[in-house]
């Protein structure tokens, strides 16, 4: 008997623990809808404008960092001070926050801001017409963000960027990073002491990029001197300087049309160039599964001279080469930024994409997140959040020159904003949505500043503009993406690895152009 | 002369004497209440999320709930087989599922065996150890080892050179796919893989070998006569259990293995409804291609299952 009792209570234990699990979490947004308070009056009767209507009101802030950034933040602190909200932060790395995004978004259980991280803008646009997110074009929401509405509304040339997002019912719910693009944030970069120790002259044009990646070869005959980390995207860049602004959708500027970017002549001769280089072993043959630190650790064994990348990798592969393993400087190496090759023209960096941004959940919290984000594109945020405050964090000498007392750098380290995220919250990824040019983000290195100066004299190859797929053919749009993306990837890396010629080109133009055509009918507005 | 009293039949309680349903029931209810959490585990969390299933006809927004998502029928279906490159993903998704059961399923029973001929206990448990130890690898380290030893400048490529032939690019060339995807599921799994079947032989009855040594059959034959009938049956219970799993292969590793130019030979359903359902957030197109592959995993494994039971003797059910 007594057996029975144990196994019934077991029995009963055990259900009670499976089910203890599936009861719905309590979530943490809920609760009544938070007014601004009233507005007060003083002794002699004036009305008092209420600074800090949402005093004490605590908010869920989520973003991805590579530093574990919790309440006591700098930053957080100044955003209560400033508004009185409280701010509790949800941070992640990069792959998990995607991750969690997605588990916020299938839970309907959303931070109250968020980034929109790998949110597509034909997802956040769907989820937020179903009432997930505040429409910031709502008139009553404008209202409530003056310092937003000032640059993206009331701005003329902003208002016909920021209008290309809109939704077809005009709706925008992404707030996006503002005017913080560097001029030239990747290029071609070259080690320039190799050069000057062969006698190579910097290249002008594609011939004279050619010749010198042959001498390269020539006088390291096991190397191969061009590199890329990331190849689809560095090839996407180098694109432009052969007049193509995107590889499956470009924009012509002059017919106002998309086109098939991996089509075109001009998209041809990058690719006749890419497959000289692979063919010739003057690009490495693990270009397509390279990554930065394998470039990195190439170009300082003199395994590769020349790099396609991010300018931010020429102070990395400087500082690695001053202090190699030996503790000795290797005062000689020298990474620098290279000329344009094709057209000779850089990328065109816009000013800022309403393709994402800030997304603000549409809840009972929601004009008191819209506070802290009226207040991050404000002089005084903008510069709070990504200079600092003068005395509290940060001084300046007679020369205007902004250091960082708190922050101790070893010899020959140069302050970065990673560095500012780690210590006070600044810079985090997705909130720096409007910058002050005082940060040290624009305090180049020579190196960086090499490459803006050349960003001047070169010029740039214009952008894209916004590109709305028109909802009737979103269901399975994505469908024909990746299937599009596919085809084009293998046929890239076939030309240039088989080294394809005309049959096969004229044979992939007109598979393109057979499968895909209608995406650019459907864009160009022909269906 | 004596008389045996016979017994006079005891008398049943009343509800003991049918022998129906709820009888037995009561009869075996300390029996029935430890199945209860069993059940509910099963009830709560296998046959209720089927209900999500529905979704898979549906165009469902997380914001809008199951139950306000429109219906569509079939539509997410229709998309699925509606994409040019279906049949082409399909096909890549059982030739690597037969592979992986062709060559992944015996490399562990082959390694088992092997390790049981090993007489030295010493020597048996450092291979043992040593082939265990991958399995501790995540799939990210296993594919970036397996990418290195096949690079243009990998080990592999500095062997082939050496004995005079012309580097290859692996990782990019069709051709190697199966040959990188399949050597690293051999390496990453054989010693775990093996860890069952070296249980199962160390239930065979060694009496058996004696008799045979005695009968003059030589170790080959030993292995063929008598090691493999006694493991059959654990043989054919993880072939099944394999089975089940050759059309539902894990997208990581072709994650992380696939090139654009070897995508025509790797690009499996799994990759694609990671692509387009998962990162995309298309849960119903998600849901409608997890149902499509559970569909035709089910009916592979009840055929599969009926062959072996009429072949073997030994089945799942």
């Amino acid at each position: 008997m007594i057996k029975r009792i144990f196994a019934l209570l077991l029995a009963v234990l055990m259900v009670a623990g499976l089910f203890a699990g599936c009861g719905e979490q309590q979530k943490p947004n809920g609760g009544d809808i938070i007014l601004p308070k009233p507005t007060q009056t003083d002794a002699s009767g004036n009305v008092i404008e209420n600074q800090k209507p949402y005093e004490g009101v605590t908010i869920t802030m989520a973003f991805y960092s590579n530093y574990e950034i919790d309440a006591n933040a700098w930053l957080f602190k100044q955003i209560e001070e400033a508004t009185g909200i409280i701010i509790e932060p949800i941070c992640y790395t990069s792959a998990v926050y995607f991750e969690k995004l997605g588990g916020w978004i299938a839970t309907n259980d959303l931070p109250d801001l968020i980034t929109s991280g790998n949110l597509d803008k034909t997802e956040f646009d769907k989820y937020g017409s179903q009432g997930a997110f505040v429409n910031l074009n709502d008139p009553e929401v404008l209202e409530m963000i003056p310092n937003f509405k000032k640059i993206f509304i009331d701005d003329p040339d902003n208002y016909a960027v920021y209008s290309q997002y809109f939704t077809e019912t005009g709706a925008q719910y992404a707030a996006p990073s503002y005017d913080m693009n560097r001029d030239v944030n990747h290029c071609l970069l070259y080690r320039e002491d190799v050069f000057k120790e062969l006698g190579i002259e910097p290249w002008t044009d594609t011939d004279s990029f050619l010749a010198a990646l042959r001498k390269l070869k020539q006088a390291y005959p096991t190397s191969y001197p061009f590199n890329a980390s990331a190849w689809d995207q560095n090839l996407s860049r180098m694109a432009y300087s052969f007049n193509v602004n995107g590889l499956e959708f470009a924009y012509d500027h002059d017919t106002k049309q998309w086109y098939s970017g991996v089509t075109s002549n001009d998209f041809r001769k990058l690719l006749d160039l890419w497959q000289i280089m692979y063919k010739e072993k003057l690009m490495d043959p693990d270009v397509f599964t390279n990554d930065s630190s394998t470039i990195d650790a190439k170009m300082l064994t003199n395994q590769s001279f020349v790099i396609q990348e991010w300018i931010g990798r020429m102070a990395v592969e400087n500082a690695a080469a001053a202090t190699d393993k030996d503790g000795k400087v290797d005062d000689s190496f020298h990474v620098v930024p290279g000329a344009p090759i094709g057209n000779g023209k850089y990328i065109e960096l816009g000013k800022f994409s309403g393709a994402g941004g800030l997304l603000v959940k549409n809840g009972p919290k929601q004009n008191a997140v819209l506070a802290v984000l009226d207040w991050l594109y404000s002089d005084e945020g903008s510069y709070i959040a990504s200079v600092g405050v003068e005395g509290d964090n940060y001084v300046k000498d007679e020369n205007g020159k902004i250091t960082y007392p708190d922050i101790t750098l070893k010899e020959g380290e140069v302050i970065t904003y990673q560095m500012l995220t780690e210590k006070y919250g600044m810079w985090l990824d997705g909130y720096y949505v409007r910058t002050s040019r005082d940060a040290i983000y624009y305090d180049y290195t020579p190196e960086e500043k090499m490459a803006q100066d050349l960003g001047a004299k070169h010029g740039y190859y214009p952008g894209k503009p916004a590109m709305n797929v028109p909802s009737a053919y979103q269901f399975d749009w994505a469908d024909h993406v990746d299937a599009y993306t596919k085809d084009y990837e293998e046929f890239v890396t076939n030309y240039i690895m088989k080294g394809y010629g005309d049959a096969e080109w004229n044979k992939f133009v007109s598979d393109i152009q057979k499968d895909y055509g209608f995406m650019f009918d459907i864009l160009n507005g022909k269906k | 002369m004596q008389t045996t009293k016979t017994q006079p039949a005891k008398r049943l309680p009343a509800h003991k004497k049918g022998k129906g349903f709820w009888t037995k029931l009561w009869s075996q209810r300390a029996l029935f209440l430890m199945l209860i959490p069993g059940l509910a585990f099963y009830l709560v969390f296998r046959y209720g999320p089927m209900y999500g299933l529905n979704i898979a006809f549906k165009d469902y927004s997380p914001f809008l709930g199951v139950e306000a998502s429109p219906w569509i029928g079939i539509k997410q279906f229709e998309r699925l087989f509606a994409n040019k490159d279906f049949w082409q993903m399909f096909w890549n998704t059982l030739r690597v599922g037969v592979l992986s059961l062709i060559i992944g399923f015996p490399a562990p029973i082959i390694f088992a065996l092997i390790l049981n001929e090993i007489r030295k206990p010493g020597v048996k448990k450092v291979y043992q150890t040593l082939s265990y130890l991958p399995h501790f690898l995540s799939v990210v380290i296993v594919c970036s080892i397996f990418l290195d030893l096949f690079s243009v400048g990998g080990v592999i490529n500095k062997i082939v050179v050496a004995l005079g032939g012309t580097a290859i690019n692996f990782a990019m060339e069709p051709e190697w796919y199966d040959l990188i995807y399949q050597s690293s599921a051999i390496w990453a799994t054989i010693g775990s893989g093996s860890i069952v079947y070296l249980a199962a032989l160390s239930g065979v009855d060694q009496q058996l070998y004696e008799a045979a040594e005695i009968d003059g059959c030589s170790r080959l034959k030993m292995i063929w006569k008598i090691t493999l009938p006694c493991i059959l049956p654990t043989v054919v219970t993880m072939f099944l259990l394999q089975v089940g799993n050759v059309i539902r292969i894990a997208p990581d590793k072709t994650l992380l293995l696939y090139q654009p130019s070897t995508m025509n030979v790797a690009d499996i359903i799994g990759t694609y409804v990671y692509r387009v359902g998962i990162t995309m957030r298309s849960y119903s197109y998600a849901a409608a291609v997890g149902l499509f592959e559970s569909v035709l995993a089910a009916v592979i494994l009840f055929i599969t299952n009926r062959i072996a039971k009429w072949k073997t003797g030994t089945s799942l059910w």
